[in-house]
C-alpha cells in the first residue's frame, strides 16, 4: 500500500454513519454510501488499496445534488470527488476481523497520492449499484428538504446529562427516528464550549449551546436551533 | 455414490436459506476467472481467503454467496466482466486484480455431483454462484484455458 501523509490531530468520528448502500460493488462494496445522523451529510467510502491484512477507504463528503447527477451519469467518479463540498479527505484501514468501519480510525489525508485519485472515464454503472432505489430516495429526500442551497432546517435536542457531559439528539431521515449521540467537554468552559467534532462549525447550534448551558445552569430543556446543513 | 454435502457448511448454517433454495444441480459449461497453472487456490470463495483481505464494512457485507464461486455462463461474458472490472479499477489496482483473479478464463464441465446454482444473470454478463460439494475437485473439472491478455499486455480479443 501507498505511504499515506495523515493528520493524527484529525480524526473523522464515523460512530455516527450509517450506511445507505453500494454505489459499486463486485464481490463486496467499491463505492460505499455513508450518512452522518447527527447533520445529514452524506460520505463516500472509496476503495483505494489493500496489502495482506487490510483494505483502504478514502472518505469524502459529497452532496446531495452531486450524488444525483453522479447517478444520471453527468458526473464522472473523479468529478464527484472535486466537487465535494468539505475539502478534507479522510482515509481509513479496515482489516476484515473486526468487520466494522466504525472501529477503525479515520484520519485526515495531508497529502494525497495521484494513484488514489477517482478515474476521470468512470461514470456510475446501474448493473454495479445493488440498491440503487434505496439509494436514490435517500438522496431525492434529502435534496427536497433542501430548498436553497443555504437552506436551513433540522431541529434538534441538546440535554446536558452532567456538568461535562452532554447527549445530542437528531432526526434520522433514513430510518426515520431521533439518534443520539452523547460527548464529553473536558476543563469545560462555559464560554467557549467546542462542538463534537464529527460536526460542521457552520452550525449554529453551538453558540446555542454556549448560551444555554450559561443562563439555564444545567438543566434538560428542549431548544430548537437551525443549520446550514448543505453547505 | 457421493454424499452430496456443501463445502463450508458449518459457515453457510449461520444464514437463513443459505445457499437460497432456488440453487439447483447444474450440468452445465462454466466460466471462471483463474491462474495458469490452475490449482485448487483458484477456487477459494471470498470469504474463507484471507488473502486478498475480503472488502467489508460491516457484517452486513459477509454475505451467504461470498461462500460460494462466481462464475460465467459464456466465454464472452466472463471476458467482457473480466475487462470492465479490471478498466474500472485505478492502476495499482489493476495490478492487484490480475494478482488476485488471474489472467486466464478456465472453461468447466460442471455436473449435478459438483455443487449447486443459481441461475445466470442477464443483465450482470451471465454471472452465477456456485456452492460446491464437500468431495468437489472444481481444478479437475477444467477442460479448457483462455488467456485473456495478449503478449503485449492488450486485451486478447482472437475469441
Amino acid at each position: 500500500m501507498e505511504n499515506l501523509m495523515f493528520n493524527i490531530s484529525k480524526p473523522l468520528n464515523t460512530d455516527s454513519f450509517i450506511r445507505i448502500g453500494d454505489l459499486s460493488y463486485f464481490e463486496g462494496p467499491l463505492l460505499s454510501l455513508f450518512e452522518d445522523f447527527t447533520n445529514g451529510h452524506l460520505y463516500l467510502f472509496d476503495w483505494v488499496d489493500r496489502d495482506e491484512k487490510s483494505n483502504r477507504w478514502l472518505i469524502y463528503r459529497t452532496s446531495p445534488n452531486d450524488l444525483l447527477q453522479f447517478m444520471q451519469g453527468k458526473l464522472s467518479h473523479l468529478e464527484l470527488y472535486l466537487n465535494r463540498p468539505d475539502e478534507e479527505v479522510f482515509f481509513s484501514d479496515i482489516d476484515s476481523k473486526s468487520k466494522l468501519f466504525f472501529n477503525h480510525n479515520s484520519f485526515q489525508v495531508t497529502n494525497l497520492p495521484i494513484s488514489y485519485l477517482p478515474l476521470s472515464e468512470n461514470y456510475f454503472e446501474l448493473s454495479d449499484c445493488n440498491q440503487f432505489e434505496k439509494i436514490r430516495s435517500v438522496v431525492v429526500n434529502l435534496l427536497s428538504k433542501q430548498k436553497s442551497k443555504n437552506e436551513y432546517s433540522i431541529g434538534y435536542r441538546v440535554e446536558v446529562l452532567k456538568s461535562s457531559i452532554f447527549k445530542l439528539s437528531s432526526y434520522n431521515r433514513v430510518v426515520r427516528k431521533i439518534g443520539s449521540v452523547k460527548y464529553e467537554v473536558k476543563n469545560i468552559d462555559l464560554y467557549n464550549i467546542e462542538p463534537p467534532r464529527n460536526l460542521s462549525s457552520n452550525h449554529l447550534k453551538f453558540s446555542g449551546i454556549t448560551k444555554y448551558v450559561v443562563v439555564q445552569k444545567s438543566q434538560t430543556q428542549n431548544k430548537k436551533h437551525y443549520a446550514n446543513q448543505y453547505n | 455414490m457421493m454424499e452430496k454435502k456443501l463445502k463450508y457448511l458449518l459457515y453457510l448454517e449461520g444464514f437463513n436459506d443459505c445457499p437460497p433454495s432456488l440453487f439447483k444441480e447444474v450440468d452445465v459449461n462454466a466460466y471462471r476467472w483463474t491462474r495458469n497453472p490452475v490449482s485448487s487456490n483458484d477456487f477459494i470463495p471470498l470469504n474463507i481467503s484471507s488473502s486478498p483481505p475480503p472488502r467489508m464494512l460491516d457484517q452486513s457485507d459477509k454475505m451467504c454467496m461470498g461462500y460460494g464461486l462466481s462464475m460465467f455462463n459464456t466465454l464472452e461474458n466472463a471476458l467482457d466482466k473480466y475487462k470492465k472490472e479490471f478498466l474500472k479499477r485505478r492502476q495499482h489496482l489493476r495490478k492487484q486484480f490480475i494478482q488476485d483473479k488471474g489472467d486466464f478464463v478456465a472453461m468447466l464441465n460442471l455436473s449435478k455431483t459438483d455443487g449447486q446454482a443459481d441461475e445466470p444473470k442477464q443483465d450482470n454478463f451471465g454471472h452465477f454462484t456456485f456452492h460446491e460439494y464437500y468431495h468437489a475437485e472444481l481444478e479437475k473439472k477444467v477442460v479448457h484455458l483462455y488467456c485473456i491478455f495478449t503478449d503485449n499486455g492488450e486485451f486478447n480479443v482472437q475469441y
